[in-house]
């Protein structure tokens, strides 16, 4: 069975008419997705700086109450007793180190390859100023002086 | 006009039109350019809404502890005076006099409340879920936190030096997210929100610095 749409000479598109249509819809879509990846990526990003603000928030919070063991905050040994944060009495000692625990198996999931230091400039007493950095993997991430290429960071300097 | 019309669409066999095959593949690539537009757009408004959501969690938190903070700021005298897991008792600077506020959970209305002392209670900060307050206390003398508690009360044996606010907000969202959610969010099937764990630290200023 044939439509005839009239008695001309045959009529249609040519070969390369076909492909190239094909081939402009295709760019068009794949257009399409890279902008939406990217515009997915872009947003992933800032739910990863919006924890890494809380996580630095309770880091700040934390250093404050155990001057003495900052170093323990930032352990990366999942030794930390959980009841520590939830009724029972520790040492200071353990209590940073409960904290350490609770930060790598929450808020630092959400940030892929994460690293979170504490450092102070020279000793940590009373007037020295302490850094708390923290960096994960991140694409989008630019270069900067202290931030290497696709690493994002964020660091936050307290006076002790 | 009747012999015309049967001539427009006949049976006969012609070199010109299309054919069956032609017909069929350009209905099916049509049908095919169709649905990969239709899925892109789908899932364009998805995450249109996704976004949408994100960056009403993320207000919305940052909301809730900066108000709450900004209220406890102001403590004075005993400062926290009693606390449990849904509510806190705290003496506050109100027109120069120090006055008891409580705050606490409003179930039902899925907000905080908050009265002053001889006062009536009034919403505080709404959309909340649910409330966990635990208390950071110093139980030696040491000047470090070494018992994390939901109970407090003012006493001479230990001191309070930081309040664990940890809220369960709740978000507005569409229901096309309901059955396709991103991971880590909780749907409320009753009332269509999402909920959203938000926690924060309240430090009580000075407690050691004598």
């Amino acid at each position: 069975m044939r439509i005839d749409f009239g008695t001309g000479p045959a009529h249609g598109f040519a070969l390369l008419e076909v492909l190239l249509a094909l081939g402009l819809s295709s760019v068009m879509l794949l257009v399409l997705y890279s902008a939406q990846r990217h515009s997915q990526a872009v947003l992933v990003y800032s739910q990863q700086l919006h924890h890494a603000n809380q996580l630095m928030f309770q880091v700040a919070s934390q250093v404050w109450a155990y001057p003495q063991h900052y170093q323990l905050l930032t352990s990366e040994l999942n030794a930390g007793d959980a009841m520590c944060l939830a009724g029972r009495h520790c040492s200071p000692a353990a209590m940073t180190q409960a904290w350490a625990t609770y930060w790598h198996q929450h808020p630092l999931q959400q940030l892929p390859q994460a690293d979170l230091t504490v450092t102070c400039t020279d000793r940590c007493i009373a007037g020295q100023r302490l850094t708390i950095k923290l960096q994960w993997q991140q694409k989008l991430a630019s270069e900067s002086p202290n931030c290497p290429l696709e690493v994002a960071c964020v660091a936050l300097q307290l006076t002790l | 006009m009747c012999s015309a019309a049967t001539d427009t669409v006949s049976a006969r066999h012609s070199e010109a039109g299309f054919s069956l095959l032609e017909l069929v593949l350009s209905t099916g690539l049509a049908a095919l350019m169709m649905t990969a537009l239709m899925t892109s757009l789908m899932q364009f408004n998805r995450h249109k809404l996704v976004a949408q959501t994100i960056v009403n969690q993320q207000a919305q938190g940052q909301l809730a502890s900066a108000q709450v903070l900004q209220d406890w700021a102001d403590v004075c005298g005993a400062g926290v005076v009693q606390g449990s897991a849904t509510s806190i008792s705290l003496k506050r600077l109100h027109q120069a006099h120090c006055v008891t506020y409580d705050y606490g959970l409003n179930a039902p209305a899925h907000s905080l409340k908050r009265k002053r002392a001889g006062g009536r209670y009034s919403s505080f900060l709404a959309g909340v879920e649910a409330l966990d307050l635990w208390y950071g206390l110093d139980t030696n003398g040491d000047c470090g936190i070494n018992l994390w508690t939901n109970h407090y009360q003012t006493s001479l044996n230990h001191r309070l030096h930081q309040v664990w606010v940890r809220l369960t907000m709740r978000t507005e969202a569409s229901r096309q997210l309901g059955g396709n959610l991103e991971s880590g969010w909780l749907w409320h099937e009753q009332d269509n929100v999402l909920l959203n764990k938000v926690g924060f630290i309240w430090r009580v200023a000075h407690v050691c610095s004598d």
